[in-house]
């Protein structure tokens, strides 16, 4: 059997795209690669489709910098938002995890990544010129800096803090505490703590 | 001897890389087995047993299971929680610096004890010491860590003639290994820094002190720059690449 053929043959081809994707070993590829042979030609084209709207229609919202079909995002073009309060996250998932609490009723700004140096990653690389500017044009009360609760995000909200400091504004990180779910013994010392701090009246 | 199919050690958290949906690459430095790697399965979801144990500068004992690749973290319990450093952009940047310089300079396998030792002494010192202090702090770490590497730079004579360093100002070179006196600076070619009088002084009272007598110790903060800087260049020289951490949050105040 010709060897070329099978390199550069179209499932081949599809495996190595796949295989592209993050968390997608070889072996995970090779196997969505012939699922997708066997699947109906309709739900192929679809996801095919899908995968090319994406990609033409998907934009970076100018004010926030969430990922948005519109510009200006469903959340940035509300009239009902509270547009004095902003809360700072590191990926446009994060957004999607606190709108989901429906407890947030202010603005957000997606920084697309926290200042790790180690994997060369600093303050240039991500949106924080942006929040600065924004923090100029608006009339903001509150940000609240909800970078991950690890060291690369809390030197990230550090540096944003500081950042900040000359706009005589409200800064605040959310609170921490345990799980829900999660064994008590399982948590670790300084999320104990800080939920003991941070302990309500039952 | 072979390693048992799961081994337990102590060590210290230098870096972590995010892999797949919700796990991690760990990179330890171990007193006894060096720099380990390991892979913790699920660590980024806020239910997994291993959330929150596996953070930068922590000082853990962790288990890890043999894998065909990577060794997979079985358990962690936590030692040292250096949180502190967390609480102020200063002190957090020098923790940064000082584990990239371990991740840089230490190596798989036995035989990296003192560099295991300074980085948890210094870690353990920067979580508690004032702001003021984390340049000292560095300063500290980075001569001692060139001094166990072999590499330290050469302060108290010139290295090219050979003589005692006068009390005046000097220059020093990478490319040299250390401090020219001004008799010898028109014969070298290559770039070069200034080294003050008090830097040098600094340098030679860092060599002996130990590191809490260094906190007491009033260096003016233009002198302890410069002595960082120099540390930095001789570093970055003698390991062919730039730290990147030293330079990240320089000129936000």
């Amino acid at each position: 059997m010709n060897s070329n053929h099978i390199n550069n043959g179209p499932i081949e081809r599809l495996v190595t795209e796949l295989h592209k994707l993050p968390g997608i070993g070889p072996k995970t590829a090779q196997r969505l690669a012939y699922y997708l042979v066997r699947v109906p030609k309709d739900d192929a084209i679809k996801l095919a489709e899908s995968i090319n709207s994406v990609k033409e229609k998907i934009d970076f919202c100018s004010e926030c910098f969430d990922i948005t079909e519109n510009n200006p995002c469903q959340i940035c073009a509300d009239t009902t938002r509270d547009k004095t309060r902003i809360c700072v996250v590191e990926e446009p998932l994060d957004v999607r995890a606190l709108e989901k609490t429906r407890s947030y009723t202010g603005t957000y700004h997606v920084l697309h990544g926290a200042i790790s140096p180690m994997n060369d990653i600093g303050p240039d690389d991500l949106r924080i010129d942006d929040l600065l500017k924004r923090m100029k044009l608006l009339e903001v009360e509150e940000v609240i800096i909800a970078t991950n609760p690890n060291v690369e995000g809390e030197a990230t909200a550090l540096y944003i803090q500081r950042l900040l400091e000359p706009f005589s504004v409200k800064i605040t990180r959310p609170a921490r505490g345990l799980p829900v779910g999660g064994d008590l013994e399982y948590a670790d010392e300084i999320t104990l703590s800080r939920a003991m701090e941070g302990r309500q009246p039952f | 001897m072979a390693k048992p199919r799961i081994y337990t050690t102590t060590a210290l958290v230098l870096k972590y890389r995010n892999y797949g949906e919700s796990d991690r690459f760990i990179n330890f430095l171990s007193r006894d087995l060096g720099q380990v790697q390991g892979f913790a399965r699920g660590v980024r979801r806020s239910t997994s047993k291993l959330t929150g144990h596996l953070e930068l500068f922590y000082n853990v004992r962790v288990s890890l299971a043999i894998g065909k690749n990577t060794d997979l973290i079985t358990e962690v319990e936590i030692l040292k929680t250096p949180i502190k450093i967390n609480n102020s952009l200063n002190i957090l940047s020098c923790a940064l610096n000082i584990t990239e310089l371990a991740l840089n300079l230490s190596t798989e396998g036995p035989g990296n004890e003192m560099i295991y030792d300074l980085l948890d002494q210094t870690i353990s010192r920067l979580n508690v010491t004032e702001e003021d202090n984390a340049e000292k702090l560095l300063a500290y770490y980075q001569l001692n860590l060139l001094f166990i590497s072999g590499l330290a730079p050469e302060y108290k004579e010139c290295v090219e003639c050979r003589n005692e360093l006068t009390q005046q100002d000097h220059l020093y070179s990478a490319t040299s290994g250390g401090t020219i006196c001004p008799n010898c600076t028109n014969k070298q070619t290559g770039s070069f820094i200034n080294l003050s009088v008090n830097s040098i002084k600094v340098l030679k009272y860092i060599e002996t002190a130990d590191i809490k007598s260094l906190e007491q110790f009033k260096i003016p903060e233009s002198v302890i720059s410069e002595v960082n800087e120099v540390l930095s260049l001789h570093i970055n020289h003698h390991i062919d690449r730039k730290i990147r951490s030293s330079s990240f949050f320089k000129g936000i105040d």
